[in-house]
């Protein structure tokens, strides 16, 4: 399938509201309630398209920092716009849209780093999310991955 | 310090002040004040009032680049704050869309206007309700909207008045439109005696609707001044108001400078939010007025000092001799000493030195023996009583409901 890499997208906002926490992107559809994060690539690419980024752009960047073909950072890129235009998250920006995306300004040293395929990750228990005890209840990597059962707090 | 708390209970413990400075200082003394604390406390014990800064807490050691084994699970607790703040305020805006609607004037007090106006971002504060403020002559009609809308209120008493009272209003008999002015007039009697009340919505969501800004200072005209100069704030594509950051800082401090069973710890943190994204909006002669105007000196001078020795905050000393210069009352000082020393679980002053407190200040330049002279008739008034000679009776009642409550014995 040809992929027209000239193609923006927009963050679907409102409803859509998102956050960048050191080394992931949080986003929420206000509407849902649904809970979203991505991390690693995944929180480049999403800062690339909310800094308004073609495509083509993205894999241009993406492949800068990562040890990967082309095709398949491509490939990998179209697949996370895909989940997220399945999600509402992200729309076609409006003809014009280029805000023109400042110079890379983290290239990880000059050093690549190997590629990963960036997952979409989905909460959508909105009150399990709201009344999860973040210190007592969460594994490791913290809210709102949800940690093993522990005895009652005495 | 432990003498200073055993009469201030809002001042930090040692511990607390570690973590307060390990959260919003910089450099090497919010790294040599992490070390302190991290070395002998554990998160998984902390008191409420601690555990609600972690989230500032893993602000700043991302900010400094501190690496711990605590750091992913800081960072989920900003997470989920930032999570919560972001649904709750999107419910809020719908519902002052609502209240707005009906024409009532909003404005948003406490956290609400703090993590929209003073916080980096949305993830650093977490909050267990929403405040807002409305004209004190609509405060009837924001409740019986509320109630329209699915809001229960929290305290039994004043959800039957709020219920009963929706009930009549929609009744137009003359029969009925008696019983109508009844309930009503026993809603406006709450509205008198306090300065705020509590109501949850079926998502539980926790509204605190305030009719005035501080539970000091009630009177027809109390908040003009608050009002007037308020600023526009936007939640999401809503706009309504919040104080300016001058009256914030005065709302956080006197608020702060009372007794809570939840450690009031936050207050810091807000104060220096407010000082070092408005330090140089802050009108620091009009807080001085204010502080006269309104009688709140003792509070805003022991907060401010407080700041200022502790946490190295800007403060002009001229404002601090100043405000410690502003002449008090006893009266004053006594309601300082009484709300700001730590109580037992459940140890309740009741609604009459309150009230005798916000009397004493509406009589202002009177003397003491003119404001006992008057308080009777302030109390017929704040209790809606057409006749005088109800008061005895009336206040008779209610000590005996407070004995039966205190007692288990229901209302």
């Amino acid at each position: 399938m040809e992929i027209d890499e000239r193609l923006r997208y927009a963050i679907n906002s409102p409803p859509v509201v998102h956050e960048s926490f050191v080394d992931e992107a949080v986003i929420v559809n206000l509407n849902s309630g649904a809970y979203y994060s991505l991390d690693k690539c995944g929180l480049a690419i999403w800062n690339l398209i909310a800094a308004g980024a073609s495509i083509g752009e993205m894999v241009d960047r993406i492949s800068g920092r990562y040890t990967a073909a082309r095709e398949d950072i491509l490939a990998a890129v179209v697949e996370l716009i895909s989940s997220l235009r399945r999600e509402d998250l992200i729309q076609p920006a409006a003809e014009g849209n280029n805000l023109g995306i400042a110079p890379d300004a983290n290239s990880n040293g000059g050093e690549k780093i190997p590629f990963e395929p960036p997952r979409l990750n989905k909460f959508t228990d909105v009150e399990d999310l709201l009344v999860l005890d973040p210190i007592h209840d969460v594994d490791a990597a913290g809210w709102p991955q949800k940690g093993s059962e522990r005895p009652p707090r005495t | 310090m432990t003498n200073s708390r055993a009469i201030e209970g809002w001042r930090p413990t040692d511990d607390q002040l570690l973590l307060l400075r390990a959260a919003l200082f910089d450099g090497d003394d919010a790294l040599a004040a992490w070390r302190a604390w991290s070395a002998h406390v554990d998160i998984e014990h902390l008191d409420a009032g601690s555990n609600r800064m972690l989230p500032l807490l893993s602000y700043n050691l991302d900010r400094l680049g501190v690496s711990d084994p605590l750091s992913a699970r800081l960072r989920g607790y900003r997470r989920q704050t930032w999570y919560k703040n972001q649904i709750w305020l999107s419910e809020m805006a719908r519902f002052l869309a609502v209240l707005q609607g009906a024409g009532l004037e909003t404005l948003v007090l406490k956290g609400t206007a703090l993590v929209l106006l003073f916080y980096p971002d949305f993830g650093l504060r977490p909050m267990t309700d929403l405040d807002v403020l409305v004209r004190r002559e609509q405060a009837c009609a924001a409740m019986l909207l509320l109630a329209e809308l699915g809001w229960k209120a929290n305290d039994d008493e004043m959800e039957r008045r709020v219920r009963s009272a929706d009930r009549a209003r929609r009744v137009d008999s003359s029969e009925d439109l008696a019983s109508a002015r009844m309930t009503s007039a026993a809603l406006e009697r709450r509205v008198r005696q306090g300065h705020a009340t509590d109501f949850v919505n079926s998502a539980k969501l926790q509204l605190d609707l305030h009719w005035y800004v501080l539970s000091e200072n009630r009177g027809p005209d109390a908040d003009d001044d608050f009002w007037t100069d308020a600023v526009p704030v936007r939640i999401g594509n809503f706009t309504t108001k919040a104080l300016s950051p001058t009256d914030t800082l005065v709302h956080v401090c006197v608020h702060g400078a009372k007794w809570c069973p939840v450690p009031p710890m936050r207050w810091v943190a807000d104060a220096i939010m407010i000082l070092r994204v408005a330090g140089d909006r802050i009108d620091w002669d009009r807080l001085v007025r204010l502080a006269r105007k309104r009688r709140l000196s003792i509070p805003l001078s022991r907060t401010l000092s407080y700041l200022s020795e502790e946490m190295n905050a800007s403060i002009p000393s001229a404002v601090l001799i100043e405000l410690g210069n502003i002449p008090t009352t006893w009266s004053e000082r006594m309601e300082y000493r009484m709300f700001s020393r730590p109580r037992k679980a459940g140890e309740d002053y009741g609604a009459l030195p309150v009230l005798w407190f916000v009397h004493r200040r509406l009589d202002n330049a009177r003397s003491g023996i003119h404001s006992i002279l008057t308080f009777p008739v302030y109390l017929q008034h704040c209790f809606a009583l057409e006749e005088f000679s109800e008061l005895p009776r009336f206040i008779f009642s209610k000590m005996v409901q407070r004995g039966r409550r205190r007692l288990g014995w229901g209302n």
